[in-house]
């Protein structure tokens, strides 16, 4: 048996290793990292902004699964060779660079129509959207590098493009707190004037020792009727009454638990280890009832045989 | 795993399996109440050694493995039951039995591995698990209750096997069908999360500042559905496939004839599941596809003609292997039948196009080659092998080697028959001229496709297996009636089959589950840096796609130790077997 064994799986790990031989030894070895993110401000000039749209062109972009900038190249999309020259007249009365940025942003509005698919729709994908969700500051480099091919570069780059594309790249810094109400204080503009991180003072008191300062009625209270009691060193009147309105009931009632670590009973029932527990115990208990059922049973038919 | 002592002892059994799920979920939910406590918040943690991509890439593939033969198994065990019942053979339903005893142990395996998978995920991609929760934290009470029910049902299946015999084997096969619905609802319900991720849906905004506007569009996504098929259809097949495995190693280790024949009955039957799954599966993988390019056209392009391209002769040399491997199965089968050495004259052009099929389904259109190597050839493909590297000519070959393999299966079922109805000549050119009529047209179609634009010849690929599937139809419509009475030239001598077959089994096992591994990848992979595609961004150490050798490396040690998993599983079955026989 062990030999039989053993065989078997000397067998087993040649098959494998083959396998894994043909994909280390005889396709092509590279790795694709995400996209770099590039340092595009009104200061770049233009050979260099062309030099970026150029990488994005074949990197974040994804723009030559498509189409082609040489002779060797995807053919999907309409071949990017001249395209500064026939940019400028593809729309009578829009300039080069307005239908290249259309073309980018809005791909369906102007459809080559050997390219379209069955339907005579579009099948580009936008551009400042994701998967390639170019920012305005990239978006301009590639329209730059597409004047590039034949045609004349008017692209540059302002104030405006470039605050647009900071905004656009601002991720969440912060780790995911994924305590239930914790998106609530951001969703009902909380954090706009109350600090959640203890780091600022803003124009409302720290939620970050709320708990310690309120109870769950008094942080209810709060937040229905800011001014019935305002907290030593702020002024009165600067909070919102509105919130009465505006927060639904539930979510209230979500908002004042995770502010004040005070759980309500009814939530406590609806926590995942109370289900867990509770089909713990059903099934558990369930099997154990029917087994003891099952062996009187079997102890009485044995006992009414004899 | 031992039966018996009546229905408390069944009980008993049961008891022990709900114990150990209930254990397992404890266990996560302790694990995930101390992490927070244990560890600062962040939004991504590492894995010593091998990183937390390997580490979740090893988990998450192997528990899919397991869950995979778990839900498949009871498709086909319950299937065999019914055809004991209705030939009223008790070899089917010992057979039946043969492979549900295979899931009690492989049910721990897979609940050990999800939990550790879960655990992984919950520790190492705390934000990613955030997103997730806010989109489908109403499904999770739900799947957990589900695998309770699952679970519960399952171990009553095997446990009252001897106990339901007879007048009462209609409830037993109640169980059965129980089991079965509700792996099914299982494998929806993962279907919509990892659906999700490719082609998410209901969502409005990214990362975690997300609002879910439609539940129901995240569940029904669009990845969904054909998921749900393809996995169905990929679980009996990779199912069959192991139980093959089993067969093969029961009937290897075995020294006695009785037990031999036995084992090489059910390694036919096992092998023949696998078989039958996957004639359909390459046709539910194209669904998936064209789903996944309905969705995104940069997606669909990524996975066939960008990051993943090369993979895809790797996927044709695994598939081709597989034909060949099921047609070297089935001509040595044919030795051990009486009569089968008439039909040896097709082997030859059987394997030509095999071969050939296997050669242009592997020939890549446009090569990563170096500039040199490019002005060599005069463009990124060969001047004459690229023409074989597209569409038309791949589906044009793995349509004809779909053709052969059945032709070997009828043959095979020939075998020892003996025609005698009036109908058979009739019947037989009949299905030589359908056979000449499906070739002519597949090839025709493959010709075709080279003088036509993109988009007619994607939508003319569907006809190809249309025409395969009418000619297997008609094929089977005229067999019945041509062979009905047929003589037999001998009995089936079972157990007879050369040492070699049974490790073409292992190779078939070991080839669908290497497979599996790869296309998981390559299904995963697809999203590339993004962990919910377009919606939540992959920031993490591990987001980027690594070289095909670092891939199918990993994928080759998720596909060893899977197998020393099952090894495991197969020792604790011949374990129970023997106890039970002690017993009786």
């Amino acid at each position: 048996m062990t030999a039989v064994f053993l065989r078997i799986l000397g067998f087993v790990v040649l098959i494998t290793l083959f396998y894994g031989g043909i994909g280390n030894f005889w396709l092509t070895q590279t790795e694709e990292h995400p996209p770099p993110t590039l340092e595009i401000s009104v200061d770049t000039d233009t050979d260099t902004l062309i030099g970026m749209g150029r990488t994005l062109l074949g990197a974040k972009g994804g723009c030559l699964l498509c189409h082609k900038i040489a002779e060797v190249g995807n053919t999907r999309g309409p071949d990017l060779r001249g395209m500064g020259a026939r940019a400028a007249s593809r729309r009578p009365g829009m300039s080069a660079e307005a239908y290249l940025v259309e073309s980018l942003t809005s791909p369906g509005a102007y459809v080559v129509e050997e390219f379209a698919g069955p339907g005579g729709e579009s099948i580009m994908p936008v551009a400042n959207q994701p998967p390639a969700d170019l920012s305005p500051t990239e978006l301009k480099a590639l329209v730059a590098y597409l004047q590039s091919l034949g045609g004349e570069v008017t692209v540059e780059i302002t104030e405006q493009d470039v605050a647009a594309a900071a905004a656009k790249q601002e991720q969440p810094k912060a780790a995911a707190d994924t305590r239930p109400g914790a998106d609530l204080v951001v969703k009902h503009g909380c954090i706009a004037c109350h600090d959640v991180k203890g780091t600022i003072r803003l124009v409302g008191p720290p939620l970050t020792n709320v708990r310690e300062r309120l109870s769950s009625a008094e942080i209810r209270q709060s937040i229905l009727d800011p001014d019935a009691v305002v907290a030593e060193g702020f002024p009165p009147g600067l909070m919102l009454k509105t919130f009465a309105d505006t927060v639904p009931p539930e979510e209230l009632d979500q908002l004042v638990s995770y502010l004040s670590g005070e759980v309500p009973l009814s939530e406590r029932l609806s926590h995942p280890a109370a289900h867990l527990a509770a089909l713990i115990l059903l099934f558990n208990g369930g099997v154990w009832i029917v087994r003891r059922l099952a062996m009187s049973r079997a102890h009485a038919s044995g006992e009414s045989n004899a | 795993m031992a039966q018996g002592r009546g229905w408390p002892g069944a009980l008993t059994g049961v008891r022990g399996g709900i114990l150990k799920i209930s254990l397992i979920f404890t266990g996560i939910y302790i694990v995930l109440w101390l992490l927070p406590q244990t560890f600062a918040a962040a939004d991504y943690r590492s894995f010593p050694v091998i990183g937390s991509r390997v580490l979740v890439w090893c988990l998450a593939q192997g528990h899919l493995m397991f869950a995979a033969f778990v839900l498949g198994v009871p498709i086909f065990a319950l299937i065999a039951e019914v055809a004991g019942v209705a030939l009223k053979s008790e070899r089917y339903d010992g057979l039946a039995k043969e492979f549900t005893r295979l899931l009690a142990m492989s049910y721990t395996i897979t609940a050990t591995l999800g939990a550790l998978l879960l655990v992984a995920l919950v520790a190492l991609y705390p934000r990613f698990v955030a997103h997730m929760e806010k989109v489908f934290d109403p499904t999770w009470g739900f799947y957990v209750a589900v695998i309770f029910c699952e679970a519960l049902f399952a171990y009553l299946y095997w446990y009252s096997w001897d106990l339901l015999q007879g007048p009462r084997k209609r409830w037993h096969i109640t169980l059965g069908v129980l089991v079965n619905v509700l792996g099914i609802v299982i494998l929806m319900i993962t279907n919509a999360w990892t659906g999700y991720m490719m082609t998410p849906g209901g969502v409005e905004g990214s990362d975690l500042a997300i609002t879910v506007t439609s539940r129901y569009d995240a569940f029904v996504n669009f990845a969904w559905n054909p998921l749900n098929i393809h996995r169905m259809l990929a679980n009996v097949c990779f199912g069959g496939a192991i139980v093959g495995a089993y067969a093969a190693f029961r009937f290897l280790a075995s020294t006695d004839d009785e037990e031999r024949a036995n084992y090489d009955w059910m390694g036919y039957i096992g092998s023949f599941i696998a078989v039958a799954a996957f004639i359909p599966l390459p046709f539910a993988g194209y669904y998936l596809g064209l789903e996944i390019y309905s969705y995104s056209q940069q997606m669909g392009v990524s996975m066939m003609g960008g990051s993943f391209a090369q993979l895809w002769i790797l996927q044709a040399i695994l598939i081709g292997s597989l034909f060949l491997a099921i047609n070297l199965y089935l001509w040595l089968a044919m030795g051990r039948i009486p009569g089968g050495e008439r039909y040896r004259k097709f082997q030859a052009p059987v394997l030509f196009v095999l071969a050939t099929g296997l050669a242009v389904w592997a020939t890549p259109h446009t090569i990563i080659a170096t500039f040199a190597e490019m002005k060599a050839m005069g463009a990124a493909h060969h001047p004459k092998l690229g023409f074989l590297g597209v569409m038309s000519a791949k589906n044009t070959a793995v349509n004809l080697m779909i053709i052969s393999t059945f032709i070997t299966f009828m043959l095979y079922r020939r075998g020892n028959k003996l025609a005698t109805s009036a109908f058979a000549v009739p019947g037989n050119w009949i299905q030589g001229a359908a056979f000449v009529a499906v070739i002519v047209g597949i090839v025709w179609i493959g010709i075709y496709g080279y003088f036509v634009p993109a988009a007619v010849r994607v939508g003319l690929s569907g006809y190809q297996p249309l025409m395969v599937g009418a000619f297997m139809v008609l094929f089977l419509a005229i067999e019945g009636p041509a062979y009905r009475g047929a003589g037999s030239l001998g009995e089936i001598r079972w157990g007879q089959m050369p040492r070699l077959s049974q490790y073409v089994l292992f190779f078939l096992a070991v080839t669908f589950t290497w497979l599996m591994g790869l296309m998981g990848y390559i299904r995963s992979g697809v999203r590339q840096h993004w962990h919910v595609y377009q919606v939540m961004r992959d920031v993490s150490e591990g987001a980027y796609i690594p070289t095909h050798g670092f891939a199918t490396m990993v994928v080759s040690i998720i596909v060893i130790l899977f197998f020393l998993f099952v090894s495991l599983v197969f020792a604790l079955a011949m374990r129970s077997e023997a106890r039970e026989r002690r017993a009786s």
